[in-house]
């Protein structure tokens, strides 16, 4: 169930923005037309397999593929001997990286267990597969890092002794101390914020490796065109980064390298990684055979990439009357083998949640460390997630330890339009941050509805008396939309001579509904319906460069450019009317597919298909086309308030979910059902999260629970009644007012759900996920 | 080893020839270009590949293409004929998939379920779809769509 | 997702083929019915057979009845087949309530019960129920036919009593006590579908007789023989239960897995047995929750 949003003269105002026109690819979706990479078959395609270490931390002494070779159908085994010695980041990032250098496309070291240690590209998959198991590998074992407490401990081994490893940011990267990126800083006077605190409180929380589950496994297929340029047919967050950092990878100029994102069948931060890609085109320009690699959803698991797991220790300081005195959050980040937005997801977990909370005195300190287990990387909420736990559970605590409703504490802390926080400008995405002012925020709303909704007050410390008991909790939340000055978007728009118009953009559909939503901006501004629109998304030789789908841009800043080139494409339009017409520019305007002079009565109008058919035929002849890019100067935050209601079976120590509550302030939605949509299963992720995700280990690093009967994620029989309520704000810089919506409400239900499990039983969950064993074990050192 | 094999797919009679090794959902993707049914897990826990045999609702990755010899075979591409069907409408209307990639085995799911139940509650529709994973909208949506179809034959 | 293996395969019409292929091939023959746990196995490359038999195509397999209080279940019987009996829902509950339990419906739909007996990992579903019907397993084999208690068919994770010439061709329910309550619980992570982490069957018939079968918490399925014989023929007062669920640390012996903790395995079981108890006693008044709600 959603509460559609208020309906506000912010609302109204627009035709086609805040509407939910049918999903551009609906139809496509299901009917089974929409074609994944999976689905391309071109003749003579080869099929490629992997082969993975089973080693934690191993140098290959030796490695003979004669066997594999030899093997029929078999076209090509590579190892590290046969691939270029490129240093780069799988990190699909802006050129240059915050990300440190240590990948090659294949290494002479394994650093964890399912790293690759070569690959093969036979006739058919099953005689590939067959070939990865007869490459023999004499491995020398060493000694592991498993534990990141440990990564930075003198004598530890070194995982990163690569000479070739390094940075191209100034950003502090220590590979002989394990060390894959810090920051720091300190904003006014820790000891003073203790002393003047009546509430001083300090704990450690924790968060698991986590997978993004993209129901869609990691698929590329490459191969040679006509020109013999290297074609990548991917399934890809950042197309235009994939295409950069496959031709540096594999020594090509950008040129030869076109990357063509298909549909792709979800990401959540797990696609904007460029993992397969260089290996797949290498076996390409081996063979000149078109090639396909697939991870199977057990190498989806081990080897692609997680949410980082963090250790964090926060303390914070308090007064009575709810004045936040201080704030020191401090971060141990493991990154595993590779340092893929080791130092920018850790940043975010200051950037994403210290400026929520007034406070003039804030220490924040976090180090990211590499060990010998899987690897992180960017994964909705990046990095926000996992502090927003911590914050969100020690703030509770605080208002607890002051005997002041958390609502009214959280009411009385949170930032407000036109406040600033001082973290803005210091803490970026491996650079100093942006100053910013809060332009538009709905929270004051968020709260006030969401707890309406939940019923705060009359459930609130109701725990009931049986054996099942109840409780309330909430959480407030920010992220942001885009990275300022480093991410930028690109849009292309073109009349066609029926009136319809191509919308060509870098921007990638993920399932997100950007396509939907990029014409819906354009719509809105010429006149017409999203339907007129033929969406093409992404390609980088016939689309603008837009960095991709990630840190909650596209609505935000590929709306922009997006809106940009739609007003100068209705000028181009105007002005055509214009002649056609013989009136003024000034006196025309466009609705309804056609430009008719302003006032009733005022004359003959044209419509767009004359108007296209007259500059494309006539006289004057041109295409009525436009581009536009955008950066942004800000990246503001939408803003949420989460509540869950649970029960908890003290006999069990089982936590059910009864009701969630997510109050979303995304500035103004432009479509309506997407956006409840990403808030949805950003929630229904999180308690995922909150309950049952995580990764195990044995003691050798190997990954225990590497397939979904044993890694679970939540089904349809695993569903609270979920409400959501969209708080409709109008951000001056966003186009219409919009801001970001999909990371949000992912970093909600850790910390609602673990404060309402203190209100239904009194005891404090500061490590997820959740687990029935936790719950009893709490419930009885509780008991005593 | 090869076997020849004939059955019903989604009404068309198909033979072919297959290895007993061989996966149902490999032939039906790469042998007779049914590219509905996808891989998703190859291990019967996602549902993404789900196909009905016979009418009845099974994991296409967990089947040998053989044992389909003689027997019926529908998949997501015979749901719509030219035009999507009732409930596909609904999937379109509720918006009830992002990246879509589990589409072909909810509705296969769902299709099960309406054919054997025409007036399904809440409940007994997260039963049905509860086998079949997806990640981007928390089913939400979904559940709304199948429900809304029901509803319509209910006026009927 | 190919398979690396080679086989080749067969589909007899009649049980006599399929058991003169499989004396001919031995431990190199696999049977396959159902295939989701064999798939699986193929997939993980446990097993390497050269010889497929497919079942399929022997209709007395097929074969579900009822006949002088005996209940025969065909080898080829899906889980969806048991959901949908009216006999099993109304005579064999417990059953019913583990079969719902299985999966999702489009593995239910080819799981069978015989092949989920026969996989013989410690987690199966089936097994508490039918241990505590006391079911036998029919076995044809090339030396002819037996039929032997299920308890002696389970011998341990992945093995059985079954010898390599031979095949289960069903599982037969014997004539049960008229009148019972029945409780079926089985421990998930979490309301979607899961392997169990522990699960137990009550059934409670006559003048206060129970019988208890614990599944998942130890190396196969168990009858709690020593709980039964504390029980039977008393009243259940709460003293009895609190007697009976310490005793339930005597009878499982859980293991730490990737899913759940011995300590949590073994409290989950008190609290299940005690849930169980209670439901089956009262569903044997004709009171107690409807069959297939979750006391979990």
């Amino acid at each position: 169930m959603t509460v559609s949003p208020k309906k506000t003269r912010a609302a109204s105002k627009y035709r086609v923005v805040g509407t939910s026109p049918v999903k551009v690819d609906g139809p496509a979706l299901v009917t089974g037309r929409a074609v994944f990479v999976d689905d391309v078959e071109p003749d003579g395609l080869l099929h490629a397999a992997v082969l993975r270490s089973p080693h934690a931390h191993a140098r290959i002494k030796k490695i003979d593929a004669s066997a594999a070779e030899a093997l029929p159908g078999v076209k090509a085994v590579l190892t590290h001997k046969d691939v270029p010695r490129n240093i780069f980041t799988t990190a699909g990032q802006n050129y240059p990286e915050p990300s440190p250098y240590d990948s090659f496309v294949i290494d002479r070291k394994a650093r964890f267990v399912g790293d690759v240690v070569a690959a093969v590209a036979a006739e058919t998959e099953k005689i590939a597969r067959q070939a990865v198991g007869l490459i023999k590998v004499e491995y020398e074992v060493l000694p592991p890092v498993l534990d990141p407490r440990l990564a930075q401990k003198k004598g530890a081994p070194v995982i990163h002794d690569e000479k070739e490893a390094r940075v191209v940011l100034p950003i502090d990267y220590r590979p002989k101390q394990n060390l894959a990126g810090h920051v720091d800083v300190v904003i006014g006077d820790l000891n003073k914020a203790w002393r003047t605190a009546d509430s001083v409180i300090e704990g450690e929380y924790s968060t698991p490796y986590a997978s993004h589950c993209a129901i869609e496994p990691h698929i590329t297929l490459s191969l040679l065109d006509p020109a013999g340029r290297l074609v990548i047919y991917a399934s890809t967050q950042v197309p235009f980064h994939a295409r950069r950092i496959v031709a540096n990878a594999l020594n090509l100029p950008v040129s030869r390298v076109r990357v063509i994102k298909l549909r792709t069948g979800g990401g959540f931060g797990g696609k904007q990684e460029v993992l397969i890609e260089q290996l797949c085109a290498a076996l390409t320009l081996k063979t000149g055979r078109p090639v396909q690699l697939f991870f199977t959803r057990e190498e989806v698991f081990t080897s692609s990439r997680t949410r980082h797991p963090q250790i964090i220790n926060l303390k914070t300081g308090v007064k009575k009357n709810g004045n936040v005195t201080g704030i020191d959050l401090r971060i141990l980040m493991n990154t595993g083998a590779y340092g893929a937005h080791a130092l920018t997801v850790v940043s975010n977990s200051g950037s994403k949640i210290l400026p929520l909370y007034r406070c003039d005195n804030i220490k924040f300190w976090a180090d990211s460390v590499y060990t010998n287990l899987p690897v992180g990387g960017a994964y909705r909420g990046y990095g926000a997630t996992q502090s927003s736990f911590a914050v969100g559970v020690q703030m509770d605590e605080q208002a607890h330890a002051i005997g002041m409703d958390p609502l009214k504490f959280h009411q009385r802390n949170h930032i407000r339009e036109g406040e600033t926080s001082p973290i803005f400008a210091a803490l970026g995405e491996g650079t100093e941050g942006v100053e910013q002012s809060i332009g538009s925020s709905g929270l004051a709303e968020c709260i006030k509805r969401g707890a309406k909704e939940i019923g705060w007050k009359s459930k609130r410390g109701r725990r009931g008396s049986g054996p099942v008991k109840r409780g309330v909790g909430m959480v407030i939340l920010m992220q942001g939309s885009s990275i300022p000055y480093i991410d930028m978007a690109g849009a292309t728009i073109k009349l066609n001579e029926d009136g319809s118009f191509n919308l060509m953009v870098g921007a990638t559909d993920i399932g997100t509904g950007s396509d939907t939503i990029l014409a819906q901006i354009a719509a809105e501004v010429l006149g017409v319906k999203t339907g007129d629109f033929i969406v093409y998304s992404s390609d980088t030789d016939l689309t603008p460069f837009d960095v991709g789908a990630y840190a909650s841009s596209t609505t935000y800043l590929t709306g922009m450019a997006v809106l940009t080139a739609a007003e100068k494409v209705k000028g181009q339009i105007l002005e055509v009317a214009s002649e056609m017409l013989n009136k003024p520019v000034s006196s025309l305007e466009l609705a309804g597919k056609k430009v008719s002079p302003r006032g009733k009565g005022a004359g003959k109008s044209v419509t767009l298909a004359e108007i296209a058919n007259y500059s494309l035929y006539v006289k004057n002849q041109k295409q009525i086309i436009a581009s536009a890019s955008r950066t942004s100067e800000k990246s503001p935050p939408p803003f949420a308030a989460h509540f869950a209601e649970v029960e908890v079976d003290t006999r069990t120590g089982r936590i059910k979910v009864v009701k969630y509550v997510a109050a979303v302030d995304c500035g103004q939605p432009i479509n309506t059902q997407q956006a409840e949509g990403q808030t949805e299963g950003a929630v229904v992720n999180g308690i995922g999260m909150s309950l049952f995700e995580e990764f195990r280990f044995s003691s050798t690093g190997k990954l225990l629970n590497s397939n979904f009967g044993f890694y679970k994620i939540p089904s349809a029989r695993d569903l609270p009644e979920l409400k959501t309520i969209l708080v409709v704000t109008d951000e001056p810089t966003g186009p219409f007012g919009a801001k970001s919506v999909s990371e949000i409400s992912i970093n909600g239900p850790m910390p609602a759900i673990s404060n309402a499990v203190f209100d239904a039983v009194g005891i404090r969950l500061r490590h997820a996920p959740f687990t029935p064993e936790k719950v009893l074990r709490a419930l009885r050192e509780k008991r005593g | 080893m090869k076997k020849t094999i004939t059955f019903t797919l989604n009404g068309e009679k198909r033979t072919v020839d297959v290895e007993p090794a061989e996966i149902l959902l490999d032939v039906l993707r790469d042998k007779l270009g049914t590219k509905g049914p996808k891989y998703g897990c190859g291990r019967g826990d996602c549902g993404t590949c789900t196909v009905l045999l016979d009418g009845k609702s099974v994991r296409s990755c967990l089947m040998l293409a053989v044992e389909v010899d003689g027997r019926k075979v529908e998949t997501v591409e015979g749901l719509s004929r030219g035009k999507p069907s009732p409930l596909q409408e609904a999937f379109i209307a509720h918006s009830s998939f992002q990246c879509g990639f589990c589409a072909p085995g909810i509705l296969m799911t769902a299709t099960e379920l309406l054919r054997k139940n025409p007036r399904p509650t809440r409940g007994d529709v997260q039963e049905a779809i509860s086998g079949n994973l997806c990640r981007c909208t928390g089913y939400e949506p979904i559940i709304k769509a199948v429900l809304s179809v029901t509803k319509k034959k209910n006026k009927k | 997702m190919a398979l690396i293996q080679d086989f080749d395969y067969v589909k007899p019409a009649r049980l006599s083929e399929a058991l003169a292929v499989k004396a001919e091939f031995g431990s190199r023959a696999v049977f396959l019915a159902g295939g989701t746990d064999l798939i699986n196995n193929l997939d993980d490359e446990v097993v390497d057979p050269e010889m497929v038999i497919d079942l399929k195509g022997i209709s007395d397999l097929a074969r579900v009845n009822l006949s002088g209080g005996r209940f025969f279940i065909g080898a080829l019987t899906t889980f969806s087949d048991l959901l949908a009996s009216a006999t099993v829902k109304r005579r064999y509950p417990a059953l019913w309530e583990a079969a719902g339990e299985v999966a999702s419906i489009s593995v239910r739909n080819r799981a069978t019960v015989v092949g989920n007996l026969c996989s013989c990992v410690p987690c199966l579903d089936s097994a508490p129920p039918l241990m505590i019907y006391e079911a036998l397993v029919a076995i044809s084999g090339a030396s002819g036919k037996r039929t032997i208690p299920l308890n002696e068919f389970v011998l341990g994770p992945r093995r059985t009593a079954l010898a390599d010439d031979e095949v289960v061709v069903g599982v037969v329910i014997p004539e049960l006590p008229a009148k019972r309550g029945e409780s079926f619980v089985k421990l998930k992570r979490y309301r979607g579908e899961d392997l169990a982490q522990a699960s137990v069957a009550v059934m409670a018939h006559g003048a206060n007789r129970f019988r208890i079968s614990f599944g998942s918490v130890n190396p196969a399925p168990i009858r709690a023989a020593k709980i039964e014989k504390i029980l039977n023929g008393k009243a259940l007062t709460p003293q009895r239960l609190a007697a009976a669920v310490r005793l339930v640390k005597e009878e499982v012996a859980p293991l730490t897995d990737v899913r759940a903790g011995k300590e949590y395995r073994l409290h989950m079981c008190e609290v299940m047995l005690r849930r169980a108890l209670e439901a089956a006693v009262s569903r044997l008044k004709g009171k107690g929750p409807a069959y297939g709600t979750h006391l979990i």
